[in-house]
């Protein structure tokens, strides 16, 4: 049997080594590398190198490919102390990957050089229970929670559409959600706008949304905008959110929510209904089409998306 | 609509971006159309006409629309 410090020797004679410093001079260029962080959940909880991927030891075989897909890709491994990243670049050199480096002395030498990290807002116990599913989702995992945490969507309508986007965004811990809408709870609302209950008839959708929201997850912050998007306040009202999820229910808005969208360079999820049919697209300024690509003139009146 | 949006915040996955998923919930179907940039579009394209937004969007529709011209047809 050969012993750990036989196997550790010898990897060394294969896989390059990096300092932190070199590892930070490389950043400071912008050069083209992935940085790859290996240690284990909890010791990425007390920090990280900033611009870090986290994919834990334990899985790195398995999902190294959602990363990293181009085998030629330069990659650096970091982890405590230089030994586990060493041998985590043996494993994927021996996968295929060609460009497996280690940082020697790990994330402990990198405290020690006083070089930039960060660490995520830490989560309470509750809230480590709360996301155990997420947490499993190899895709989003904490790292993914905690970017769930810190986003900002505005739902446009809290209707058909708006209501199970607002629910389900709620639930996965959507740190900030905006709701959008000028209309009160109607009884006839009730049969698919989930958001709202029996007790909310008669008061304004965004209040009732709020209540649902907060009772489903306390974490969610909601900013209640009751008002009807308007050339005048459309602006004002985009500007500090991530994403715009639009499901409002009536033509000019979706042109004035599309022109609004693009010229701020904001993403919106879009989905509209009718009937038993739907329809979903996600339109990012400049990367796929915009509302006006695809319909340049607003269809007549009649034809009603709700 | 709630799972793209999931996709783009956290950054994982294919979102939709350039594709419409239709889904008929009677025949229990899905279909995807491909989507693209139109270059000549009025606000995303390489030489816009739209560079701010119009006054009153309610008004832009009316007159396009309930104030069109006798004999222009609703469009397809
Ligand atoms: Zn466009």
């Amino acid at each position: 049997m050969r012993s750990s410090a036989e196997i550790i020797e010898e990897v060394r004679q294969e896989i390059p080594e990096v300092s932190v410093d070199e590892v930070k001079a490389e950043q400071d260029r912008g050069e083209d590398f992935v940085l790859l962080d290996v240690r284990d959940d909890d010791e990425r909880r007390a920090g990280y190198i900033p611009g870090a991927v986290h994919v834990s030891r334990g899985m790195l075989e398995l999902s190294i490919d959602d990363y990293v897909t181009d085998a030629d890709q330069k990659i650096i491994l970091y982890c405590a102390g230089g030994v586990r990243s060493l041998l985590a670049a043996k494993s994927l050199k021996d996968m295929g990957y060609t460009d497996t480096i280690s940082m020697a002395g790990g994330y402990r030498s990198w405290l020690t050089a006083g070089y930039p990290t960060e660490q995520d807002k830490p989560m309470t116990h509750e809230q480590l229970d709360r996301y155990s599913r997420h947490f499993m989702l190899r895709q989003i995992g904490e790292a993914g929670q905690a970017k769930l945490l810190e986003s900002k969507v505005l739902l446009l309508g809290a209707g058909g559409l708006g209501s199970p986007a607002a629910v389900y965004l709620a639930a996965a811990g959507v740190g900030t959600l905006g709701v959008l809408d000028s209309d009160l709870v109607e009884i006839s609302n009730l049969q698919r706008q989930i958001a709202h209950r029996t007790e909310a008839i008669g008061t304004p959708k965004v209040q009732s949304a709020t209540t649902t929201i907060k009772s489903l997850n306390p974490d969610v912050k909601v900013v209640p905008h009751q008002t009807r998007l308007k050339a005048e306040n459309v602006l004002e009202v985009f500007e500090g959110y991530d994403l715009i999820v639009d499901g409002c229910d009536n033509f000019p808005t979706r042109y004035l929510v599309n022109d609004a969208a693009v010229l701020t360079n904001k993403t919106i999820v879009h989905g509209s209904i009718s009937e038993f049919e739907g329809q979903v697209t996600v339109l990012k300024p400049y990367d796929g089409p915009c509302y006006r690509c695809l319909y340049p003139a607003p269809p007549p009146p009649g034809m009603v998306p709700s | 609509m709630a799972t793209e949006a999931i996709k783009i915040l956290v950054g994982i996955g294919s979102p939709l971006i350039g594709r419409l998923v239709l889904y008929d919930a009677l025949r229990m179907q899905f279909r995807e159309l491909k989507l693209s940039r139109d270059t000549s579009c009025p606000v995303c394209g390489d030489k816009p006409e739209v560079t701010g937004l119009f006054e009153d969007y309610d008004a832009w529709y009316d007159d396009y629309w309930v104030n069109a011209p006798a004999g222009q047809e609703a469009a397809d």
